[in-house]
């Protein structure tokens, strides 16, 4: 059935409506989320120390694993842009093990350092800098040395903004 | 008129006399009249190291363990840096690495650690006993903290100042260990000239 010119320039009409209707829920959708004050978070400025694994060779034979295990660690700054908070509660990377969220406290010249196992709040609009003598995650059992230049994966996972990968690049120590 | 010039060289020279006296100052803490007890461990190569031969040079010593991924290696970069900066005089410093974790420090595993940093640096272990008097003797905090299971599941704290001993062998400055690579070079020259 063929149809008329008014049928057609309807149909145009309510193609058009549909698609206004779906960006503007959409666009809705957004605003809801900013009002209910989603996290935005932003793993920023991510880095490591050069680290040596120890060679699996006749040399170290005797040695126990708790002899042979060599440990990274990683910096980065945890930006939270959005309107809620979020919390950081583990960190993974192939290259290692196990990551631990660990924390420095410096008490006059005693240095203690402890896991954070109940994670790191970051609040909205706050920066929290994972850094030397602070914050900071403990890569433990390293798989390979960490050379200068190198950049490896890691993978953050947050409560509420779930998994975030991004890459640390190894410094010169 | 004539006062006034008087005036201000006279300022001028008085700020002068200021910012030499300054210049010659330790910005780490000083120590006097404190004993310095002696030692002997042996070094990640396997031979002895006693701190009373090392009269003659400047000897940086700080307690840690290669298990430790933050504030140990921060101090071993620290130490490259002013390194790198004494230039030839670095001849004349023993930068020493005791370690607080002799279980999981072997001499082998003292000797990967530290050549990430610099083949000049000394890490030092030893008995039990030999510590102990190394320990006792700088009045080092040493506390093991089980974090899991496992023979690789505990952490040591430790005091992290670096204790500083002159040509003469005597035991000078103590330098909290996040004082600046500067005032750290700082230091070791003016204990280097004397």
């Amino acid at each position: 059935m063929r149809m008329n010119e008014k049928q057609v320039r309807g149909r145009a009409v309510a193609r058009i409506v549909q698609y206004v209707v779906i960006a503007a829920m959409f666009t809705a959708s957004g605003c809801l989320d900013q009002k209910a004050g989603a996290p935005a978070i932003a793993v920023e400025n991510v880095w490591s120390r050069a680290a040596e694994t120890m060679q699996h060779s006749g040399e170290h034979a005797g040695h126990s694993s708790a002899q042979m295990q060599v440990n990274g660690v990683v910096y980065f700054d945890l930006h939270n842009r959005g309107g809620s908070p979020d919390r950081l509660v583990a960190v993974s990377s192939p290259v290692c093990t196990v990551a631990e969220i660990h924390r420095t406290v410096m008490q006059d010249d005693r240095m203690t350092m402890r896991p954070i196992k109940d994670g790191v709040t970051i609040p909205p609009g706050a920066k929290i800098e994972f850094k030397p003598a602070d914050y900071h995650i403990m890569l433990l059992g390293l798989n390979e040395s960490l050379t200068p230049g190198m950049v490896f994966e890691l993978e953050f996972e947050f409560e509420l903004s779930g998994k975030i990968v991004t890459k640390s690049t190894v410094r010169t120590p | 008129m004539k006062r006034k010039m008087i005036r201000s060289v006279f300022m001028l020279f008085m700020l002068a006399l200021f910012a030499c006296q300054t210049d010659d100052a330790f910005r780490g803490t000083e120590l006097e009249g404190l004993p310095t007890t002696d030692f002997t461990l042996t070094d990640q190569h396997g031979q002895p190291f006693t701190l009373s031969e090392q009269k003659g040079k400047v000897v940086l010593i700080f307690f840690g363990f290669s298990f430790c991924p933050d504030v140990c290696p921060l101090t071993l970069s620290k130490w490259k840096q002013i390194e790198k900066q004494l230039g030839e005089q670095n001849s004349e410093v023993e930068f020493v690495y005791i370690t607080v974790d002799p279980e999981r420090d072997t001499q082998e595993k003292l000797k990967t650690h530290l050549a990430v940093f610099s083949d000049s640096f000394i890490g030092l272990t030893g008995t039990p006993d030999d510590l102990k008097t190394a320990y006792a003797g700088y009045g080092i905090y040493r506390e093991v903290v089980k974090v899991s299971e496992g023979a690789a599941g505990y952490l040591v704290n430790h005091t992290s100042r670096i204790f500083v001993f002159d040509r003469a062998g005597n035991w000078r400055l103590g330098i909290s260990n996040d004082s600046s690579v500067e005032d750290m070079v700082h230091d070791i020259r003016l204990l280097l000239k004397g």
